[in-house]
Order: C-alpha cells, then sequence, then structure tokens
C-alpha cells in the first residue's frame, strides 16, 4: 500500500501537465548567441566606462591646482585600474556552461556559495582602495569651503556609512559561511 | 554535438522542465531558466568524455545550471529549510488543501520542493524522476548512505502528506 502510494505520488510527478514550449536546435544557438552578445555588450559598456573615468581623473590630475587633490585625482587612478585587473581575474575564476557537467551539485552549489562568501566578505576590499583617494579629494575640496567642524563630520558620516555596510556584508558572509559547514557535514 | 542534443533531448524529454519548475514558480522565470539549461546542455556535451554517464552529465548540468540562476538572495523568496527533522512540519506549512485533487496536490509538491535547501531538493527531485540512490549520490556528490536516509525520509513525508491523492487515484 505505501509503495502504491509512493508509486502514485512519483507518477503524478512525472505525468504533470507540460507547458508547450518550442526549444528547437535554432531557437538554441540564438539564445547562446544572445548570451555572448549579452556579455560582449556588458565588456563593452564596463571599458567605456573605465576610459571615461580614466581620462575624467588624468585631467582632473593635470588642472587641478591643489596638491591634495591632485594626489586624491591620482590615487583613484591607480584604484581604478587595480580594480580592473582585480576583476578580470574574478570572471575568469566563474564556471562556465560548459563545464557544469563535471561538478556534483554539491560540489557546485558549494562553490557558487564559496563565491557569495567571497563577494560578501572581501567587499570592503574593493571599497578600501578607493578611500585614500575620494579622501583625500573631497578634504582638499572642502578645506577650502568649509569649517574644520563640518569636515570632520562628513568624514564621520562616510566612515560611519563604510562600516554599516562592512557590517551587513560580514552578516551575509557568517550565514553563507554556516551553509557551507552545513554542507560540509552532509 | 548536435546530434548528441538531440539525443538527449529526446531521451530525457520534459524533466528539464519539471526540474526548472522545482526552482522556479513563476511561468516566465520557469521559461528562462529551461533555455537557460537547454542551452548549458547544449554547450557543455561538447565537453562530455564518458567519465560518468551521460544520465548523470545531463542533471549536473541542468541542476547546476538552475543553482546558479536562484542562489542569489531574492526579496520574495521563502526561508529554505534543511530536510533532516521538518521535512512534515514544511509540508504542513504548505497551505495544506482538503479533499486534495492531482492539481492542488501537484502545487502543494512543488512549493514543498521550493522551500527545501538546494541539496535536498535536488534529491527529491531526482528520487520523483524515479533515480536510485546510488545515481542520485552520483549526480549530487553526497554519500549513497546519506542519499538513502532522505530517500527514506522524503517517502515517509510523501506517504503521511499526500495519501489523500493517492487514495483519490485509487
Amino acid at each position: 500500500m505505501a509503495n502504491d502510494r509512493e508509486l502514485d505520488i512519483g507518477r503524478m510527478w512525472r505525468q504533470q501537465p507540460q507547458e508547450k514550449h518550442d526549444i528547437t536546435l535554432d531557437a538554441i544557438r540564438a539564445k547562446a548567441r544572445e548570451l555572448d552578445a549579452k556579455v560582449r555588450r556588458w565588456n563593452v559598456m564596463g571599458g567605456i566606462a573605465i576610459a571615461v573615468l580614466t581620462v575624467k581623473n588624468v585631467w582632473e590630475v593635470w588642472i587641478d591646482t591643489d596638491v591634495l587633490e591632485r594626489v586624491g585625482d591620482l590615487l583613484v587612478l591607480v584604484a581604478l585600474l587595480l580594480v580592473v585587473l582585480r576583476f578580470r581575474g574574478y570572471m575568469r575564476a566563474d564556471a562556465v556552461p560548459e563545464t557544469l557537467g563535471l561538478a556534483s551539485c554539491a560540489q557546485h552549489y558549494r562553490s557558487r556559495l564559496a563565491r557569495l562568501r567571497d563577494e560578501s566578505r572581501d567587499s570592503w576590499k574593493w571599497v578600501l582602495l578607493f578611500v585614500p583617494g575620494i579622501g583625500l579629494n573631497l578634504v582638499g575640496g572642502m578645506l577650502e569651503t568649509r569649517s574644520a567642524a563640518q569636515v570632520a563630520i562628513l568624514v564621520i558620516l562616510g566612515v560611519a556609512t563604510f562600516a554599516g555596510v562592512l557590517w551587513v556584508n560580514a552578516r551575509t558572509a557568517r550565514q553563507l559561511e554556516r551553509e557551507i559547514a552545513a554542507l560540509e557535514s552532509e | 554535438m548536435e546530434e548528441r542534443y538531440t539525443e538527449v533531448a529526446r531521451t530525457f524529454g520534459a524533466a528539464p522542465e519539471r526540474l526548472a519548475g522545482a526552482y522556479e514558480r513563476d511561468p516566465d522565470a520557469r521559461r528562462d531558466l529551461l533555455q537557460d539549461i537547454h542551452v548549458a546542455l547544449w554547450r557543455s556535451l561538447a565537453r562530455y568524455d564518458g567519465r560518468c554517464s551521460l544520465r548523470t552529465w545531463v542533471y549536473r548540468v541542468a541542476h547546476n545550471t538552475a543553482i546558479s540562476r536562484v542562489i542569489r538572495p531574492r526579496a520574495n523568496a521563502p526561508t529554505l529549510v534543511a530536510m533532516d527533522d521538518s521535512l512534515d512540519a514544511v509540508a504542513d506549512a504548505v497551505d495544506r488543501e482538503h479533499g486534495v485533487d492531482r492539481g492542488r496536490a501537484l502545487d502543494r509538491l512543488h512549493a514543498l520542493i521550493q522551500r527545501l535547501r538546494p541539496p535536498d531538493r535536488q534529491v527529491m527531485v531526482l528520487y520523483l524522476e524515479d533515480e536510485d540512490a546510488a545515481s542520485i549520490a552520483e549526480i549530487t556528490g553526497l554519500s549513497v548512505s546519506n542519499v538513502s536516509t532522505k530517500i527514506h525520509r522524503i517517502k515517509q513525508m510523501l506517504i503521511r502528506q499526500f495519501h489523500e491523492v493517492s487514495q483519490h487515484g485509487e
């Protein structure tokens, strides 16, 4: 009797009504081309954005008269290039569809969780690169127009925001770490 | 590669669609996921070297594609739970209907599956696809004994929670 029930539920699952999807080889090729084009578009847009930011910062280093602001612009430029290099390495390490059958579901799930955990845990490292440059730039600009007390308040607000984001990301990383530990204990 | 893909599509029929339904409730998202699964299968078959059975390869690609897509937290996503001790509790929480018909039972089954943690969800879907414990272990990477334990719990829960369906079907 119990086996009959199991069979019935299994049959119900396997015989569930399906929507009519027309997934032909041509449709798959078109979708694959569409995905590739999307990636290329993102790469081009990213490249343009980086080029614009680079030109803008080089221009600002050139025209700024305040030493603090010029050093700040230069540091932002260096940070930008470091982030681009790091991001390229990070994206190359991502799983591609061709290799999805090589890993078991548990291995793949674990690697995705680890990737998300690392994103959350290390996000501050990406932001931190820009802190000296932007900080110097802002302080240099503000010292000309604002009082020292106003500058101090703005710096404190900036640090508090940074700490808040850090805390949220650290909490997410801990949750993901617990899920990874649970997976490893299975 | 294309011949092999055609063979896979013919052999596995609607299994990828059922699998997509285990991960995405929304019909549009489900359709997108199904397309992603087929594209991943088509691309991956060039790398298939016979190290595992084609069946294992296909299910791995399909589940791993789905996981990559749904793993990021979503605002409206339910809290996922482990199968271990709470399978019945989850099933109870999934809007139990009186006088269950097959359509409603299927909705409930989908809702239940979508509440499970991915490793448990994968075992349950593969069990419902009539895969045995050894195959499920190879696909998921869990040990055979672990899979057997999970299957035992699934069977008990299905019998308790969905027996009305069986009675209607008899």
